[in-house]
This record gives structure tokens, C-alpha cells and sequence, in this order.
């Protein structure tokens, strides 16, 4: 890029590796780094103009000092692992190291090393904000794990299938993904293993090792995929992103089955019929309102995990022409193939500013902050997406309910009902509990 | 001769080219005609200071910052030798932990903290830096305005010349911002007959000068044993009269410069040429004794 970062989208990898932490159940993590660090990503809780993302919970830190530079850190590494494990019940402590630790080389392998010779479970990540981005953060952490864990047996009766590349506090709507895609399989007779959020946790993570298939659904996805390929031999499926609408989730499933040789069943078969008529059955209520529209040039500018999945859906939907303009800064080695297909990347929100002017659109569909600096441009915004810092409560695009999503909120925005409009002039008497939400 | 503020010298050199013991001679020669000197050992081998002070343990600034909660006093982390010269050194973290060269910003911000320079009223303070500039750190005594003017020691060794060009590209970093100027090149241990045509060469190359030569010496490696300077050890020898007209020309009235450092393959080929030669001259030699 050439010049600093003019706020970035999701802050440095050591804060995309803790909202990654922060979404296992059972790891416990400490930051080896300066104050900063940690505090940063707790605090901006607006989604600040500083970038670091917002939403996370309390998290202890080493509180690296001038001296600790000098001397190196790893007295105080120690003594807050002793501190944070002896208030630890059960679960697993991580520790994550921030750009001062790693420059000054710490050997933080061997303090984890005395604690992990007394039997204590304790793993440590290389995390520091130079190695990348937020979600590069999340990719090294989720595979720095993987390649540590011993892997425990699967309980699942049915194929599991490990989900990779959804980023937990960084992706708006990563827990509702993750939800649907386990619906999903679950409706065709395989099992997700979902890793993060309340039905994941340390034993899925054990579990990875274990499973018939690893599902990448981003670039992001790929180092976690390819420990596990390297050590259990666990073959992996590259998905063309999130499945956005019935026909691309079908499509993903059979792929799915078609890969683990597991023939859908009459059941499965059924489902997906079922998914397919009552996506068919909306989209036909709301025909009418789509044909008048009339085309606009479509900007798509989101995270590698949604972008790409999104802008085909629309293309292919309404025939518009659709160009995606990726957020997340993916690694340099999926960009190349990927600027035939006329994906651009912003670095950071000044760059999408820039690209959005230059690229003639008249509509831009995003998350929260995309949406934001169009509007903010004169373009029609159409946000599809959690504001910072409420990801996890974020609606998600994959399967039906996405597509339906996606078109409600397109009309919404191009088409609005008179009525809407009317009715809050009409000064409706506000129930208590939204007036609260609105002060 | 008392000035009115102190002149801050920064002598850099490659590990084991002898900086230490130039510097060291420089202090000594510079007490002995009635200056007060500060010799500040910025290298992490800590033992810039050793023949100024007979070979007694003095602890580093680093060391009395390390394990102390209350901020050291100038008492503890110095110590007076030959001549009333004040040693300090600066030290450095245990190797592969921590960070020498910010040990050594953090080692001369404590000294200007304890306001070292204005209670000591030193005439020149003298900073001995481990030379190859490796890090940000190790260019802190010419970063800044700390000292005014480098000194390089030099041999005619390639890897002490390589640093000394490294030296210089510091010093074309710094020097627009208010870093220090190249005082010139201090050319030591010579021995060998090309060795003073070779660092000649070097210095018009990078259009700088050489501002002294300092021969390999039995009087320096004998001093050395009785953890002592020339100065002290052999004070009418030939040697330690080449060290005090040293003395005089780097503290003296001399004309700084940016240096003009040689790129990576010009270093290289300029090298290669010299090892041609002297490998030339040396098969010349053999043959007329055969
Ligand atoms: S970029 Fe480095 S120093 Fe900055 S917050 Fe991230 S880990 Fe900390």
C-alpha cells in the first residue's frame, strides 16, 4: 500500500487472533504485550476511527514495560501465567504475543514449556499486529492451535465437517453462518464442527483432528485446513464463499456428499426440494417489485468470506452488472486470480472511499462500515450487516433466509412502501424499551 | 582547559578492532592534559572502560536499571579512573533476551536524567559504540544531536571496513536531522604494507579522511596485561605519543563530513580489487624468495 493505514477495518492480527479466542469456550487468553495492545481492541467499543475492533470481553495482558524491552519479558509472561492459571477451572490458556514481544524474542515456547511439564494445558500463538490484518490474525491463530492440540475423538455419528474461515468478531453475522451451515448439514445427515460460539468449544476443537472434511469458506480458512491436512491427513473442500440462497447451499451439499462419497438419502433429497420450493414460492411474491427496478451498477464491499458469494447471487438474481471490492485485505497469493474476475481490495476505509468513487456505482451493498462511507459518498448504501461490535448478533447470508434477506433489504432500500414513511410521521407512541435503546 | 559545554565524541568499530583501547588511550591522553572526560562503553560486552580502571568490576547502567525498583545514582553505575576519567558502561541485556540497542537509548536517557553531564562538567564525553549499527539503538549516540561528531576505527580487515560503511550510512541517515558529522577514519592495528593504502583508498572512495594511524603495538598488547593504557603503562613511548596527537586532532579544530558510503556490489568489487592485489603482491613476494 505504500503509506500507513487510514482506518483500517478491523485492526492488527493480534486483534482478529483475540475475538477468535474470545469466541472458544474454554480458552482463556493472555496477551504478552504492551498495555495497548489488548486494551485497544477492548475499548474502541464504537468501532473508534482507530480501527481496533470493538466488542470484546476483559482480557489479561502482561502489561510489557520500557524495562521489559530492554531485559525481555518473559519474568512477567510468567508470572501471569501462574496468576491467570491458578484462577483457571478447567479450559486452556493462550497466549498470544503482540508486536513488542515478538520483536525482542521472547522465547515464550519455553515458558509454556515449564507450565505445559507440570501438566498445565497451555499453548502459545505467534499473533503480533505485523504479521497482517485482523483476519490474518484469526487464520494464524485457529491453525497455531490446531497444529498444537492433541485431537480427541469425535462423538458424532454422522461425517464430521470442519467449518474454516468464517472469523468470529470480524465477519458481521459469523455465529448466524455458522448456524445455518449446521443446519444445513445436519438436514443432508452430516455434522458440523462448528469451533466457535456456544455450540463449539475446546472438545470441537480436539475434535478437527478427527473430522471426514475440512470446508473452507474464505481464504481465511486455508492455514487452519492445511495443518490439519499435513498432520491427520484430513482432506479439505475450497467453497466458492458463503452459499448465499437455496440453489448455492444445494449445490454446496452435494459437492459436500459427492467428496465424502455419503449418497443423499431420500430425506436429504426431500429437504432440499423443500428449501428449494419455498425460496421459489417468495421470490415469485416479490417478482413484481424487482422487474420495474431499473438496473443499477452494483458495488459489493465486504470481507472475502461474503463479497464474492454476494455479488454472484446478485448478478445472477437480478442481471445486473456487479463488481465486489474485498475489505479484509486477503493474502497476496488468492489476489492475482482474483483481479481477472474484476475484484479490487481496499486497505482501509480512506481506500474504499476511493474506490467507490472511481467505480461509477450507484449502489453499494456492505456491512455496517461500507455501507456508512457510501452513504456518506452520495451512493445508495444497502446495509447488510451488525454495526461494529455487534457481529455476533449479525443476520447471515448463507442459504434461504440470506437470500430472502438480501432482496428485502434491496427493496427496502430501492423501493421503499409509501406506508413506512407515513407512519412515522404519524408520531406512533414509541414502546418503552426501543425509547431506551434510541436515548 | 575547562569549555563551556561538553563535547560529545562517538567512536564506533567493529567487535575486537581495538575501539575500546583507542578510545580508552584517547581519554587517558586527554586527563592527562588537565581535560575532565566521560567515557561511556556502548557495548554490550561492557568492557569499554576496563584498562581506564585497572580491570575492576564496575556494574552497568543496565544491570542497576534491571533489578532495582528506585532509579540508580550516578554513584552506583560509574566509576573514576586513570586520570580522574569518569567510566560508565552502559551494558546490555543477557544475549537473545530483550533489546541492546534500546538498552542503550534507555542507558544515556538515565544518564541525562541524573543530569550526569551538567554535575560532572565534563570537558568531552566519549561514547565507545559497538560499530556495525545493527539496530536503531546502536545509533543513538549520533542520532539526535547526542555527540557532534564519529570517529570510525578501523583495520584494514574487510569486515571492519564494512562496517565503517555502515557507519557512514548512519550518518548520511541522521546527519540531515541533526545527527553528528564523520570526524574521520581512525586507522588502527596496522601492520601489514598494503594496510595503509587499503583504508586510504577507502576513505577517498567515500570522500572522508583518516585522522590518524595507530601501528600494531607490543606496548598496547603489554599495557593491556596490566589492565592499563599506554598513557599509564609506557607513558614516554613512541605509541603513546601517537595517542595524544590523536587526542588532539579528534577533539581539535577538524572539518566534518557527510560521508559518501559505497553501495552493496560497489563495496564488493571495491574489495575484490584489493584482494587481488594483495594476493598479486603476496605470489610476487614468494616467488622472489623461492
Ligand atoms: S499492531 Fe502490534 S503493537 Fe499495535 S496493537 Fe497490534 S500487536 Fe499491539
Amino acid at each position: 500500500m505504500g503509506r500507513p493505514a487510514i482506518f483500517p477495518f478491523g485492526g492488527c492480527a493480534l486483534h482478529g487472533a483475540l475475538h477468535t479466542a474470545a469466541a472458544i469456550p474454554g480458552v482463556t487468553v493472555v496477551v504478552h504485550s504492551t498495555p495497548g495492545c489488548a486494551l485497544r481492541a477492548g475499548l474502541s467499543a464504537g468501532g473508534g476511527r482507530y480501527g481496533a475492533p470493538p466488542g470484546l470481553p476483559r482480557i489479561a495482558a502482561t502489561n510489557m514495560a520500557d524495562k521489559h524491552v530492554v531485559f525481555g519479558g518473559t519474568s512477567r509472561l510468567r508470572e501471569e501465567m501462574k496468576n491467570a492459571l491458578a484462577v483457571l477451572e478447567g479450559g486452556m490458556l493462550a497466549v498470544l504475543t503482540g508486536c513488542p514481544a515478538e520483536m525482542i524474542g521472547d522465547d515464550v515456547g519455553a515458558m509454556v514449556k515449564e507450565l505445559t511439564a507440570q501438566g498445565e494445558r497451555v499453548v502459545a500463538v505467534p499473533t503480533a499486529g505485523f504479521h497482517g490484518p485482523a483476519h490474518e490474525g484469526h487464520a494464524r491463530l485457529l491453525a497455531g492451535l490446531l497444529a498444537q492440540l492433541a485431537p480427541a475423538p469425535t462423538r458424532a455419528d454422522r461425517p464430521l465437517v470442519n467449518l474454516f474461515g468464517i472469523a468470529p468478531g470480524l465477519d458481521p453475522g459469523w455465529l448466524a453462518e455458522i448456524e445455518t451451515l449446521s443446519r444445513l448439514l445436519e438436514g443432508v445427515g452430516l455434522a458440523a464442527n462448528p469451533i466457535f460460539g456456544p455450540e463449539g468449544g475446546l472438545a470441537s476443537l480436539e475434535a478437527a483432528a478427527g473430522a471426514a472434511l475440512s470446508l473452507v469458506l474464505s481464504p481465511w480458512g486455508t492455514a487452519p485446513a492445511e495443518v490439519l491436512a499435513a498432520r491427520h491427513g484430513i482432506p479439505v473442500l475450497v467453497a466458492d464463499g458463503l452459499p448465499v440462497g437455496a440453489e448455492a447451499a444445494e449445490a454446496l451439499v452435494r459437492r459436500l456428499s459427492d467428496r465424502l462419497g455419503h449418497p443423499l438419502d431420500a430425506g436429504a433429497e426431500g429437504s432440499l426440494a423443500r428449501e428449494r420450493a419455498q425460496q421459489g414460492w417468495r421470490f415469485d411474491a416479490v417478482l413484481e417489485r424487482l422487474a420495474v427496478l431499473a438496473p443499477r451498477r452494483v458495488v459489493v464491499a465486504d470481507g472475502s468470506l461474503r463479497a464474492g458469494a454476494l455479488a454472484r447471487f446478485l448478478a445472477g438474481t437480478l442481471g445486473w452488472p456487479v463488481r465486489a471490492i474485498l475489505t479484509d485485505s486477503p493474502p497476496e497469493g488468492v489476489r492475482a486470480p482474483l483481479a481477472d474476475t474484476g475484484l479490487t481490495c481496499a486497505a482501509d476505509r480512506a481506500d474504499l472511499a476511493r474506490l467507490l468513487d472511481e467505480s461509477g456505482a450507484d449502489l453499494v451493498l456492505g456491512g455496517a462500515s461500507a455501507a456508512a462511507i457510501a452513504a456518506a459518498r452520495g451512493l445508495c448504501p444497502v446495509v447488510l450487516g451488525a454495526a461494529p461490535g455487534l457481529e455476533v448478533l449479525g443476520a447471515g447470508l448463507s442459504g434461504r433466509a440470506g437470500a430472502e434477506r438480501v432482496l428485502a433489504a434491496l427493496l427496502l432500500a430501492l423501493a421503499p412502501a409509501p406506508q413506512a414513511a407515513l407512519a412515522l410521521r404519524s408520531r406512533a407512541p414509541v414502546p418503552p424499551v426501543f425509547a431506551r435503546v434510541a436515548e | 582547559m575547562s569549555i563551556q559545554t561538553p563535547r560529545h565524541i562517538a567512536i564506533y568499530g567493529k567487535g575486537g578492532i581495538g575501539k575500546s583501547t583507542t578510545t580508552s588511550n584517547i581519554a587517558a591522553a586527554l586527563a592527562e592534559a588537565g581535560h575532565r572526560v566521560i567515557q561511556v562503553g556502548c557495548d554490550p560486552k561492557s568492557d569499554s572502560t576496563t584498562i581506564l580502571r585497572g580491570g575492576a568490576e564496575l556494574p552497568t547502567v543496565l544491570d542497576s536499571l534491571r533489578d532495582r525498583a528506585r532509579k540508580p545514582k550516578l554513584e552506583d553505575i560509574s566509576a573514576v579512573g586513570f586520570w580522574g576519567v569518569l567510566c560508565i558502561e552502559a551494558g546490555g541485556p543477557v544475549p537473545g533476551v530483550g533489546c541492546a540497542g534500546r538498552g542503550i537509548s534507555a542507558a544515556v536517557d538515565l544518564l541525562e536524567e541524573l543530569r550526569v553531564f551538567e554535575t560532572f562538567a565534563p570537558d568531552y564525553v566519549l561514547y565507545d559504540v559497538l560499530g556495525d549499527v545493527v539496530c536503531g539503538g546502536f545509533a543513538v549516540p549520533i542520532r539526535d544531536g547526542i555527540a557532534d561528531r564519529a570517529f570510525v576505527v578501523t583495520s584494514s580487515d574487510f569486515m571492519a571496513i564494512f562496517a565503517a560503511n555502515n557507519l557512514f550510512k548512519a550518518i548520511d541517515k541522521y546527519a540531515p536531522s541533526g545527527g553528528a558529522r564523520l570526524g574521520g577514519i581512525i586507522a588502527n592495528s596496522l601492520q601489514l604494507d598494503h594496510a595503509r593504502g587499503l583504508i586510504d583508498d577507502f576513505a577517498h572512495r567515500t570522500g572522508t579522511e583518516v585522522v590518524g594511524y595507530v601501528p600494531r603495538s607490543v606496548d598496547v598488547a603489554q599495557a593491556e596485561l596490566y589492565g592499563q593504557t599506554v598513557i599509564e603503562a609506557a607513558p614516554y613511548s613512541d605509541q603513546a605519543e601517537i595517542y595524544r596527537k590523536l587526542a588532539r586532532r579528534v577533539t581539535g579544530d577538524l572539518e566534518t563530513r557527510l560521508p559518501k558510503p559505497l553501495n552493496g556490489p560497489d563495496l564488493k568489487d571495491w574489495a575484490r580489487d584489493w584482494g587481488d592485489r594483495i594476493f598479486g603482491a603476496e605470489r610476487a613476494a614468494a616467488a622472489r624468495s623461492a
